[in-house]
């Protein structure tokens, strides 16, 4: 919150900024928080002000009620959802990827995270002609791989090079460096100054594990406010810019050898949809070689969770198989 | 939204100070003066300029403009259509066995992270020796002509093997050199050749966990003399990281994600390609008892771009491409020999005897007498 003397105002002098301050209130939620009878006692400033000040900072700081109607509207109007690239996956995630929230997708090593999020990148360029963000931490990111994906789906080779021309890379090394990136984007976004920006629908982060975990664990404990922080700019830019927001969570062994999602409990509230990306069963006799992984829903608020379906990873990117070989 | 000074990389010290006297974004700080930071946040002098120049990257004592603030990123961005059209000049380095170069896209790509699994006696520093002198490989030939670090933790360099491989790779591309010199000149070439090689291979030797992570946090000093390094081997990753952990792996796990991240960055910053190479363990299954799986669990697995299992099939070895972006998975088999690393089945006449580079890179290797015996099998 800021300090006080942000709200310098004709109630609010510089003489009684001195005087609260000698009291230890510094900031504006110290301020509020305080009974405004013992503030008043305490500072030597009168009632009166004391509670015209309160109500000038909290009609200046407090949010706007809206009404649900509205929201609807706004809702209806500007709901995009983007196909990843295979029907049934699509049909499993009641749609496809939404915009104006938090997808992830978590996996084992190998199990067609990138693959997901390259097939998404390559439908949205091409068939909403927007431009796609994949901020690569962990050196996965392959050009030669998209124009595999994109060629497939397009035989005309200047539309291939259109799309390719909206996906865009970044490598990302550190966390202060993608959370700066972040700010970056829905500045450049609010300023509509930016072709690049005013043109932007989906931001892939591949994956978050490797920029975050250098902070977790140990004794310091910034790691958990290095990731509060992260997600909230993940949100944000979903719901305010209404951008798609993919990210990619890596996998930890828990205890008894169980196999869970990195990242704890917190990171498990970020992401609206959670999409869980395996390698086949054994006994079904699919195996990792053919390109054959298993898609389930770990979290949605659309769809039941538990769902899942079988797909394959080949030159078309992600495909769905609908009967078993 | 405004920017939090949590975002920033601040010592958590003075990060706690400045959040106590009420400056949480950067919107507070603006046009503060180093003095009155001084006195508000109650902190030192010099620790507001440290302040003040990472948060507005200004001259000391005065916040910055709108401007700098955000500074513009875009310049970082590459489109995937420029990116393939570099991808594609980019030059791997070869492994001198066609169809593993094949299968994982031409040889180990720079900007990537390799890792080499496998059990013991399999040649993963076999496969790490004959990188380190294939990089050196000039760009006439189709190689990167570049040097190598090679961090050994396990002792398992032995400089004579590392002889054996260079010289047999130098005797390789010498013999199609159609020259009307002597004999002893030729010899006297080569052995120029070879110590260029030799010196090309920059070697580190860590005795325990502290000693890799120093060398990986001062490897960037080291690169910036060396500009022609083109390839970095860690033979093995897991040595150091397999025991004394038992109680905290919490810790463990820490430190292996900051090296990951430190070669990624490495990797990216001077186009290098990081080859690490791990053990297997087992790992208990409920179902049908033991599964030999690299070691260093579950979360170390997701750091390389690149996984490469090497394992016995009866008698003969294989590489397995287990995890990759860009190349479908696939099994193949190689072999070792005293020269190095070939194909198990010598390449069937790769398209006659044209001059392309996979007939300069794979055409056999004539083998100079046996100096020691064959190793393996």
């Amino acid at each position: 919150m800021p300090p006080l003397y942000k709200a310098l105002s004709s109630f609010l002098e510089a003489d009684k900024i001195n005087n609260l301050k000698k009291i230890g209130i510094n900031n504006i939620i110290e301020f509020v928080e305080k009974d405004p009878e013992v503030l008043c006692c305490q500072s030597k400033i009168s009632y009166k002000d004391i509670v015209k000040i309160r109500n000038v900072l909290l009609a200046q700081y407090s949010a706007l009620p809206q009404n649900g109607s509205d929201l609807y509207e706004t809702c209806i109007s500007s709901l995009a959802i983007f196909s990843t690239g295979c029907e049934r996956l699509d049909s499993l995630l009641d749609g496809g990827i939404f915009n104006g929230e938090v997808t992830e997708f978590v996996g084992p090593p190998a199990s067609g995270k990138s693959q997901l999020c390259f097939s998404l990148a390559a439908t949205v360029a091409n068939e909403s002609q927007r431009n796609v963000l994949y901020l690569d931490t962990n050196g996965t990111f392959s050009a030669e791989r998209l124009q595999e994906i994109v060629s497939s789906h397009i035989s005309n080779q200047e539309h291939i090079e259109l799309a390719l021309q909206k996906i865009y890379c970044c490598p990302v090394q550190d966390i202060f460096q993608l959370l700066q990136l972040l700010e970056n984007i829905s500045f450049n976004i609010s300023q509509q100054t930016n072709n690049f920006h005013s043109e932007l629908q989906l931001i892939i982060l591949d994956a978050v594990t490797p920029v975050l975990a250098p902070h977790i664990g140990g004794k310091q404990m910034d790691g958990l406010g290095l990731m509060v922080r992260l997600s909230q700019q993940l949100m944000f830019l979903a719901s305010e810019h209404l951008l798609t927001v993919v990210v990619c969570n890596n996998t930890v062994q828990g205890e008894k050898g169980i196999i869970k999602p990195a990242l704890g409990r917190y990171w498990q509230h970020v992401a609206s949809v959670t999409l869980k990306l395996g390698l086949p069963e054994e006994r079904s006799g699919l195996t990792k070689m053919e390109g054959y992984r298993e898609a389930s829903i770990l979290k949605s608020c659309r769809r039941a969770t538990g769902q899942s379906t079988l797909i394959r990873l080949s030159s078309m990117g992600v495909e769905g198989v609908h009967h078993k070989p | 939204m405004q920017k939090e000074i949590g975002s920033f990389p601040l010592a958590p010290n003075v990060r706690f100070k400045l959040t106590k006297a009420g400056f949480t974004t950067l919107e507070d700080l603006k046009g503060i003066t180093q003095r009155e930071l001084c006195n508000e946040a109650n902190l030192t002098y010099e620790e507001t300029g440290e302040v003040l120049h990472l948060l507005f990257k200004d001259s000391v004592g005065s916040a910055g403009s709108d401007k700098e603030k955000h500074e513009d990123f875009t310049h970082k961005f590459y489109s995937a259509f420029d990116m393939s059209k570099n991808e594609k000049g980019v030059a791997a380095i070869v492994t001198f066995s066609q169809k593993v170069d094949e299968m994982i896209g031409g040889g180990i790509h720079t900007k990537k992270i390799t890792e080499i699994c496998g059990p013991p006696g399999i040649g993963k520093t076999q496969i790490c020796l004959q990188l380190s002198v294939n990089v050196q490989i000039p760009e006439s030939c189709g190689g990167v002509g570049g040097e190598a670090i090679y961090i050994d933790t396990e002792g398992s360099f032995i400089v004579e093997r590392l002889l054996d491989i260079a010289s047999a790779t130098v005797n390789h591309f010498y013999s199609g050199v159609q020259e009307n010199i002597s004999q002893e000149e030729k010899a006297r070439r080569k052995n120029l050749i070879l110590e260029d090689i030799l010196k090309g291979i920059h070697y580190y030797r860590c005795q325990d966990y502290v000693e890799l992570l120093a060398v990986v946090n001062i490897l960037s000093d080291f690169l910036e003399q060396h500009s022609k390094v083109r390839l970095v081997i860690v033979d093995s990753i897991a040595f150091h990281f397999r025991y004394g952990f038992d109680d905290n792996l919490g810790l463990r796990t820490k430190l292996l994600n900051s090296i990951g991240q430190s070669f990624m960055r490495l990797a990216t910053k001077y186009n290098l390609a990081v080859v690490l190479t791990n053990q297997m363990t087992t790992k208990m299954n409920e179902f049908r008892g033991g599964n030999l799986v690299p070691s260093l669990g579950e979360n170390w697995g997701h750091v390389c771009s690149v996984r490469l299992l090497l394992l016995w099939d009866k008698k003969e070895r294989h590489v397995l491409l287990y995890k990759s972006s860009w190349r479908k998975d696939g099994e193949v088999p190689f072999k070792i020999t005293h020269t190095g690393i070939q194909d198990e089945i010598s390449s069937q006449g790769s398209s006659s005897e044209e001059l392309d580079r996979s007939s300069i890179l794979y055409k056999d290797l004539d083998c100079p007498p046996v100096k020691r015996p064959r190793l393996g099998s």
